[in-house]
């Protein structure tokens, strides 16, 4: 229910972008999440495109995401590897638990692009 | 004639937030207030933790409490009933207290300089508080054992960003089938640095460990505190954005 608070960070982050540039429109904006975010992309994409008409120069703006997996290091052994629910998050070599993650964790903005009247002649 | 510009960059979407956690969190540090952020599903026993809790600290240590709802004051009175100094912020439609809501309120109460906790009670949810923290210095999450042993696994999320987490109303053990000793192993598969303990406010002596690790924490962050050279990073609110 919090996706529609990260649509409104992310038109912020266009609408800011955006107003750099004289007469450009916002056409896409990219979104990467990782799988350990509690965010619903579904959800995500509902309330962005609810909420859009609302922000100057991002009526049309169409947003992008990249879903990320988990990739972590496991507690004991460092051993590289993705954690499922299915094996409890757990590594598969040596059962140790999570004990970093090396991605999975992001939530950003990472590109916009924006349409910008070219100057004739 | 239109051209399309792609602009690359990374921008933390809630970076804001994490911005006003981090000057709460300064709020909290200037009057050396440890704050703790507990979570759960709605119902699993927070506010009856906390009525239990800061009566048996209070001897020694001042506590508030700063409820999060999402209508009404009826945790906050429930507590003031029981003697404790506790402040509503009702959030409305938002499901999760954010950062703003708690650094509204710091700058509209006036806090007692004495404090030694603050506890704030989230909204109950195990999903969207994870994503936004307060600024507070540890985080605890609640699991009930009505609830089932399989949740850290379906809300790996909170699990993963916490410090200690509570199996509670383990008075009712015998009646549910709720493994413990699974629903450890699934908390320390996600989060093997994960405190854990099971209790009752029901049962004497129940609080015990939970007591003493409060302490355990306090004495920690006071001498963390006073150690000229302890380094600001180690203490940063958590953010995960890259
Ligand atoms: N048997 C038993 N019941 C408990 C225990 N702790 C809490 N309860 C009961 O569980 C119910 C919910 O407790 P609360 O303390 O209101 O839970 P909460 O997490 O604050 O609830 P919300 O703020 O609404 O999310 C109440 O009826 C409590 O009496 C316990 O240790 N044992
Ligand atoms: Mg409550
Ligand atoms: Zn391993």
């Amino acid at each position: 229910m919090h996706e529609a608070t990260i649509a409104q960070s992310i038109l912020e982050i266009a609408r800011l972008r955006v107003a750099a540039h004289d007469g450009a429109r916002v056409e896409r904006v990219r979104v990467e999440i990782g799988a350990f975010r509690n965010v619903d992309p579904e959800a995500l994409s509902f309330a962005f495109d609810g909420i859009k008409q609302d922000y100057d120069c991002c009526h049309e703006a169409r947003l992008e995401l990249r879903l990320i997996e988990a990739l972590a290091v496991c507690q004991k052994q460092r051993h590289n590897y993705s954690p499922s629910a299915e094996y409890g998050f757990r590594c598969e070599l040596c059962n140790s638990g999570i004990g970093e993650l090396l991605a999975g964790e992001e939530l950003n903005v990472v590109s916009c692009v924006l349409s910008t009247p070219v100057q004739e002649g | 004639m239109h051209e399309s510009v792609d602009q690359h960059f990374v921008e933390g979407i809630l970076r804001n937030n994490d911005e006003i956690a981090e000057h709460n969190r300064e709020h909290f540090d200037e009057s050396g207030l440890f704050t703790i952020n507990l979570m759960s599903a709605p119902g699993a026993g927070k506010t009856s933790l906390l009525s239990a809790t800061i009566p048996a600290l209070s001897d020694r240590y001042r506590s508030l409490v700063v409820e999060g709802d999402m209508v009404g004051e009826l945790d906050a009175d429930r507590l003031r009933n029981n003697g404790i100094t506790a402040h509503q912020i009702t959030t409305g439609r938002s499901c999760h207290l954010d950062a703003a809501m708690v650094n509204r309120l710091l700058h509209h109460v006036s806090l007692p300089s004495n404090l030694d906790f603050l506890f704030i009670e989230n909204v109950g949810n195990l999903v969207c508080p994870a994503e936004f923290p307060l600024g507070e210095h540890k985080r605890v999450v609640l699991l009930s054992v009505t609830e089932g042993a399989d949740k850290p696994l379906k809300y790996p999320v909170i699990f993963r960003q916490c410090d200690a987490v509570i199996f509670t109303k383990c008075d009712l053990l015998p009646h549910v089938d709720f493994d413990l000793a699974k629903a450890m192993e699934y908390v320390h598969g996600i989060n093997p640095e994960a405190q854990i303990f099971a209790l009752s406010v029901k049962q004497s002596g129940g609080l015990t460990e939970w007591l003493q690790w409060l302490e355990r924490q306090i004495a920690e962050y006071r001498s963390d505190r006073m150690s000229p050279d302890a380094s600001r990073e180690e203490h940063h609110v958590h953010i995960t954005a890259g």
